[in-house]
């Protein structure tokens, strides 16, 4: 066995605080072997990030400083450096040189200002002394080894015209610049669609076996280690709960920590044979109270015909419109009372936007929307804002959705105030039974959003969205946001809910596996359309488009026999949902597949056929 | 309790007491030796202006033959002491910085006020509901900017002629545009925020959006530009004084004594030396609390200010 690449013994990292240094991580111990892949896994705040960084002196940027603990890096001519009393001369080679470093988010990893061969080339030109015409070669090179299509011309091209899959791509091209030994990347596709992680975990596999550089993963998702992991390490609370190679920790865990996070993970087909929705599996601290089956009524509550949102693009020197981002394209669907209709599909698929134009946050071209008998396109602003009073909306970000300025209180009582219903004390009294409701203790009511966690604000945004005791919520990307575990608990409150106030939910999601739990029906969107409509139980044992059928594949599995090697790399970009002016889509034909269950048959624009999916 | 708290990685500790309150605003400042010495010059210049007549030695206007054009630190025939000299009139020069300081400082916090509060409600609602409003509100700013600005208010104060309150007005109506685009553009980014988004869900009216949710978040930035508006109308103050537009000789300000002492220049230098000193050192101090405040506001940034045990050890 050759010495390790990595070597980190009893890591302390402290951070400053109000009340002196507190420790972010302790006694933190792990080996990287050259070649292998090792994971990192835990929740937000567990310190998963903090470990890694200190491998690149990064976290002094963000105040901290190694406490206590050794950093060795095996260099590339034998030597051992050790990374705790690295200068910064010293640290500017090995970062890129040794290692390479693949940022969360592709969006703002790259330069919007600088074409992708100049990014490229500054790396090589500064590690390597190439020359101009060397670096613009090996960046073909570069782009070439993570399967990007037409190189040259990619080169020439700007972050912002790219896809965020080719954009990941890019930065990924950017740390293998210099083949370094090892790769780290931070929740490499956590901002990616489920079909564009599956290519980039598949890459990030092919690479590792091509340049036989280590790769150390950082992620939350215990789906991405069974996929990808050689050594897992555990970590909850700033310490290492437990670690192992990956067999060992996914099917025989030790600690209870890792117990618990593998059980909170949905799985896909947990539900087949079953009708009605149920609460998610917790850990045994489950607070749900569930007593009845979560039966939908019968009468339609939101009826929704031919809707259709196109974006104008704008170009030219006096800003006409040139093309049009069809965004919706002929949308039905219905929603009973006391039913949960989900609505999937990936990034672009318009399902936020029906969403939006569902509340006329954004204003629909075209279609019909009844709501509880009454036409909402028809009404004016006024009416509208109060129309709005019966369906409420919680959004993906609790960080996002909640003022940063104004006390939880102020915030739950908005609606109230806003439609009038209640006044003076009794506005109070009713935030306080809201926050028993959606089990927050009421002293947070005197809170700013900063002073809570990501699942307490999303238990607030509920609060705010049910204080006027609507009809219909529309869910986007609601618990998407969230760690697992607390994803769970915000589920099954909102299923509770419905219970108990018989809610409808819209609810817009990618996560396959926790829509199979939640809904009643399910709508799979891509580029703009519905493709397939169907109950839960129908779209999961047989799922007709080929669309639905690559999203449910794509879903990464706890299973160690399902390895990610089995991807095709896609190499042409997706179909775009960008129209010129006067552009008509050909009209939608369904076809039924049983009762209940449709398939998009036509309608997709011909440049669109052939190549349904990614 | 668990000991992870940074905001490098998330927050698990009791939030209660991760509040910054006003002794973590002091100790933030106690640490920053150069803001704090800013901080107390502008306090006392401050407790300068509002107790003029209980700090100031001598009376602004009492004129003493006798002890004309003395230099800093004499004592005159009667045995008054005087702090800077006195002018070619024997006015105490101190005395007259003291008072001086009431018009310039207040010219120019009155000025910026009603230049900030027309022009954030001007730029607010303009960004936020855009289409031909916005349009009309900004074109308008546009032209409004290309003017020049001293030559205007030279001409409407010779119209209008001098004096404080006319000075204020042509200060607010030269200087709210810049309120007015830097609120537009928060505005606009405001716009398409989630909790603006959520607010109209939640069924809030337009105003209700504009100075309820949005207003509260651009506080910080806008607050950064009032004081450095503050420090701009202090400088312009002393500019039109000097020309003879501003304020009227005998009620003393800041411009207008280097516009009196200019003539002596040669023989009485601390005439010119201390209102000139006295417009530097302010301007620098409201720009440096500016930058602070800055700093301290911002979200990402504001940790560094209040952390214990901080500087880059490693």
């Amino acid at each position: 066995m050759n010495k390790p690449l990595v070597n980190v013994e009893g890591l302390r990292v402290e951070f400053p605080s109000k009340r002196g240094a507190i420790a972010g991580v302790q006694d933190v111990s792990f080996t990287i072997e050259p070649g292998e892949i090792i994971c990192i896994v835990g929740e937000s705040g567990s310190g998963k990030s903090v470990s890694a960084y200190t491998l690149m002196q990064l976290t002094k940027f963000s105040g901290g400083w190694v406490a206590d603990g050794q950093l060795t890096l095996e260099s590339g001519n034998g030597n051992e450096i050790d990374l705790r009393a690295a200068d910064e001369a010293q640290m500017r080679t090995i970062r890129g040189n040794e290692i390479g470093m693949i940022f969360q988010e592709p969006m703002t990893a790259l330069n919007p200002s600088y074409t992708i061969g100049w990014q490229l080339a500054e790396s090589l030109q500064q590690h390597r002394d190439m020359s101009r015409e060397e670096a613009a070669g090996r960046s073909v090179e570069l782009l070439k080894q993570v399967r990007i299509p037409e190189p040259e011309r990619r080169l020439k091209q700007y972050p912002h015209e790219l896809s965020g899959g080719m954009r990941q791509r890019i930065v990924i091209a950017m740390a293998l610049a210099c083949e370094p030994r090892l790769l780290i990347a931070d929740e490499p596709t956590t901002a990616l669609d489920v079909t564009v992680q599956a290519e980039i975990l598949a890459l990030i596999r092919k690479l590792r076996d091509e340049t036989g550089a280590a790769v150390l993963l950082i992620t939350h998702d215990m789906a991405v280690v069974a996929q990808m992991a050689d050594q897992v390490v555990v970590m909850q609370n700033g310490r290492v709960a437990e670690d192992g190679s990956v067999e060992q920790v996914l099917t025989d865990p030790q600690h209870p920590y890792t117990q618990a996070l593998l059980a909170v993970v949905p799985k896909l087909g947990d539900m087949a044979g079953k009708t009605l929705p149920e609460p998610m599996e917790t850990v045994a601290t489950t607070d749900c109270r569930i007593d009845k089956p979560l039966q939908p009524g019968s009468r339609v509550l939101l009826d929704v015909r031919h809707l259709t949102k196109r974006f104008p693009i704008r170009g030219g020197w006096l800003g006409r419109t040139v093309a049009n981002a069809h965004a919706v394209e002929d949308v039905t669907f219905r929603i009973l009372e006391n039913e949960t209709l989900s609505l999937v599909g990936e990034s672009g698929s318009g399902k936020s936007v029906t969403g939006l134009c569902i509340l006329r946050l954004e204003r629909p071209d075209s279609g019909e929307i009844t709501f509880d008998g009454q036409d909402l396109l028809a009404l004016s602003d006024e009416d509208m804002r109060l129309a709005r009073r019966d369906m409420q909306m919680i959004f993906q970000d609790p960080y996002g959705s909640l003022n940063p300025h104004m006390s939880l209180l102020e915030q739950v009582i908005e609606p109230l105030r806003n439609f009038r219903l209640e006044a003076g004390s009794a506005l109070e009294d009713r935030a306080a039974e809201l926050f028993d409701r959606v089990h927050l203790p009421r002293a947070f009511l005197r809170r700013h959003p900063s002073e809570l966690s990501g699942g307490q604000r999303q238990r607030v945004a509920i609060a705010r969205a049910l204080a006027p005791k609507p009809k219909l919520i529309i869910a986007d990307e609601a618990v998407s946001a969230l760690d697992v575990s607390i994803q769970a608990e915000v589920l099954n409150l909102m299923m509770e809910l419905q219970a108990e106030m018989g809610i409808s939910y819209l609810f817009i999601g990618h996560d396959m596996a926790v829509v199979e739990r939640v809904s009643h029906r399910v709508a799979v969107m891509y580029l703009g359309r519905i493709v397939e409509t169907a109950t839960r139980e129908q779209i999961f044992a047989n799922p007709q488009h080929e669309y639905t059928k690559t999203l449910l594949a794509a879903v990464p599995t706890l299973d160690l026999a399902h390895r990610a090697q089995k991807w095709e790399l896609a190499t042409k970009p997706p179909p775009s949902p960008i129209h010129p002016v006067g552009y008509e889509p050909d009209p939608v034909h369904f076809e039924k597949v049983t009762e209940g269950h449709f398939v998009l048959r036509s309608g997709l624009s011909p440049a669109d056929e052939g190549k349904d999916g990614p | 309790m668990a000991d992870v708290s940074n905001p490098a990685i998330e927050d698990a500790i009791d939030p209660k007491d991760e509040r910054e309150n006003l002794r973590d605003y002091l100790y933030a400042l106690r640490r920053d030796k150069i803001t704090a010495s800013a901080v107390l010059f502008l306090l006392a210049l401050l407790a300068f202006t509002i107790g003029a007549e209980f700090l100031a030695p001598h009376k602004p206007t009492g004129l003493n033959l006798a002890d004309r054009m003395l230099p800093p630190f004499s004592t005159g025939k009667k045995g008054l002491f005087y702090l800077l000299g006195t002018d070619e009139l024997g006015r105490d020069l101190f005395t007259r910085l003291i008072y001086g300081a009431r018009v310039s400082v207040s010219v120019g916090l009155l000025g910026a006020t009603f230049s900030c509060v027309f022009g954030v409600i001007a730029g607010l609602t303009a960004g936020y509901y855009g289409g031909l409003y916005e349009d009309l509100v900004m074109r308008f700013v546009d032209g409004m900017l290309s003017l020049p600005s001293l030559l205007v208010a030279l001409f409407v104060l010779f119209i209008l002629g001098g004096g404080f309150a006319n000075l204020i007005l042509v200060f607010a109506v030269l200087h709210w545009m810049v309120f007015a685009r830097m609120s537009r553009g928060l505005a606009l980014a405001a716009r398409s925020k989630t909790y603006v988004v959520a607010a109209k869900a939640m069924g809030a009216s337009g105003r209700r959006i504009v100075f309820r949710h949005i207003l509260p978040n651009v506080v910080a930035p806008i607050l950064v530009l009032y004081t450095l508006e503050i420090a701009i109308l202090i400088l312009s103050e002393a500019s039109l004084s000097f020309l003879g537009f501003g304020v009227q000789p005998p009620d003393p300000s800041w411009g207008l004594m280097i516009a009196d002492g200019r003539e002596h220049i040669r023989s009485a230098w601390w005439l010119v030396a201390f209102p000139g000193l006295a417009i530097f050192l302010t301007a620098l101090c409201l720009n440096l609390v500016a930058s602070w405040v800055r700093a301290v506001t911002d979200p990402a940034q504001r940790w560094r200010w209040f952390a214990i045990g901080s500087g880059g050890r490693e």
